[in-house]
């Protein structure tokens, strides 16, 4: 693997650590069951990537370890929101910051379809481009969204 | 000032010593597409680039400077125009995406040939994506030229620098153009209705809800549901084992 798909790998698996940690913040408390759902099949489909990544990473000899998780799509700000919004008002701050969350990852797995090199992350790009804007047109489409 | 995050190292295998010498410390960004130098580097597509295949994101310095290299001593390679560097082929106008690894609140993003400024988009000082995208216009360009991007943060002295080689106009090839809508097609085309519930054994069909225990057909081959979803791409039944389980 190429220094530039593993940088891509070790940029999503940060990303996609704040996504399990979005989903733990919410998953009891959410209210409409398609949400419940929705976040239920994103947890176990995402750790299963996580894993991925991190097996990949590994055999390069690269730390699994994100080193670039300062920056990563979802601040503390939002995960402060989603952790104090109250009860009311869970479905609707999940929307809008899972819903950004999930653009960041589908805009970088296309920038990299359009860089990477290496067939097998090329592939997990493809499937986390299409997974991830499916994702986002599913929450614009919720009731939840403002 | 941001968060710093060292990159542990696991103690094996051959790249140890290189990651070792310079392991990126802080998150920046650099231009991907279309390839940067130090994103051929970091493709190996240029080889013999040193550090810079690893860490592509790294090229920063004071704002102002008009190097490749942000005059960073171990980068040199990326200042050298004799390293081969192949250019893009590209119309007139070009889609610069950045990729950054930490979306530093930002001033502007600049591009030059040579001391001209061809475009400039301010950042408003706000934090931006995880990728930034610009289209320039250099209808006053053809033939190669040197580009250079530069991305100014908006709260430190620094910015981010990326030079793009690029073939502008006449003769050359397109730009090979990202497939994000190329779905991988080991699928049949579905055909049952969206509304219905899937028969057992039904064509997996994106948009479709299913319950645990549903069975449906993808590539010939039967999978079980074995945790609700909707259906979307990406979650074909092979590449989901979590949702999935093969009968």
């Amino acid at each position: 693997m190429a220094g530039i798909d593993l940088l891509f790998l070790s940029m999503m698996a940060g990303h996609t650590e704040q996504t399990l940690q979005i989903a733990r913040l919410v998953h009891d408390r959410l209210a409409d069951p398609d949400l419940r759902t929705l976040i239920a099949a994103i947890e176990v489909t995402e750790a299963d990537e996580l894993a991925t990544a991190r097996g990949w990473l590994a055999q390069a000899g690269r730390s699994a370890r994100a080193d670039e998780h300062a920056g990563h799509g979802t601040g503390p700000d939002q995960l402060a929101r989603l952790r104090d919004a109250p009860a009311g008002e869970v479905d609707r701050v999940l929307v809008e910051v899972l819903a950004t969350h999930q653009k960041g990852a589908a805009d970088l797995a296309r920038a990299h379809l359009a860089a990477g090199t290496d067939e097998r992350v090329r592939d997990l790009a493809r499937r986390i481009e299409q997974s991830r804007t499916a994702q986002v047109a599913m929450l614009a489409a919720h009731p939840a969204a403002a | 000032m941001r968060r710093r995050i060292t990159l542990p190292l696991v103690a094996t295998g051959a790249m140890v010593a290189t990651l070792a010498v310079a392991a990126p410390a802080q998150a920046h960004g650099y231009v991907s597409s279309p390839p940067s130098r130090q994103a051929l580097c970091a493709q190996n597509r240029v080889p013999d680039c040193g550090q810079i295949r690893w860490e592509p994101q790294s090229v920063e310095g004071p704002k102002g400077l008009r190097t490749c290299h942000a005059n960073i001593s171990h980068f040199a390679v990326l200042n050298d125009d004799n390293r081969g560097w192949p250019a893009t082929s590209v119309g007139t106008t070009v889609t610069f995406t950045w990729v950054n690894t930490a979306m530093h609140a930002t001033r502007d993003w600049e591009y030059y040939i040579g001391n001209t400024r061809v475009a400039v988009f301010s950042g408003g000082g706000r934090q931006p994506g995880p990728t930034v995208s610009h289209s320039v216009n250099l209808s006053g360009y053809s033939g190669r030229q040197k580009l250079l991007a530069v991305w100014n943060i908006a709260d430190t002295a620094n910015a981010f620098y990326s030079c793009v080689d690029l073939q502008i106009g006449g003769g050359g090839n397109p730009p090979p153009s990202p497939s994000p809508t190329t779905p991988p097609a080991p699928s049949p085309t579905p055909t049952v209705a969206p509304t219905s519930n899937p028969p057992a054994g039904g064509t997996w069909t994106a948009g479709r809800a299913y319950a645990v225990g549903d069975q449906v057909t993808y590539g010939g081959r039967t999978y079980r549901c074995r945790q609700a979803h909707t259906a979307i791409a990406g979650w074909e039944p092979p590449n989901v084992p979590a949702l999935w389980s093969l009968v």
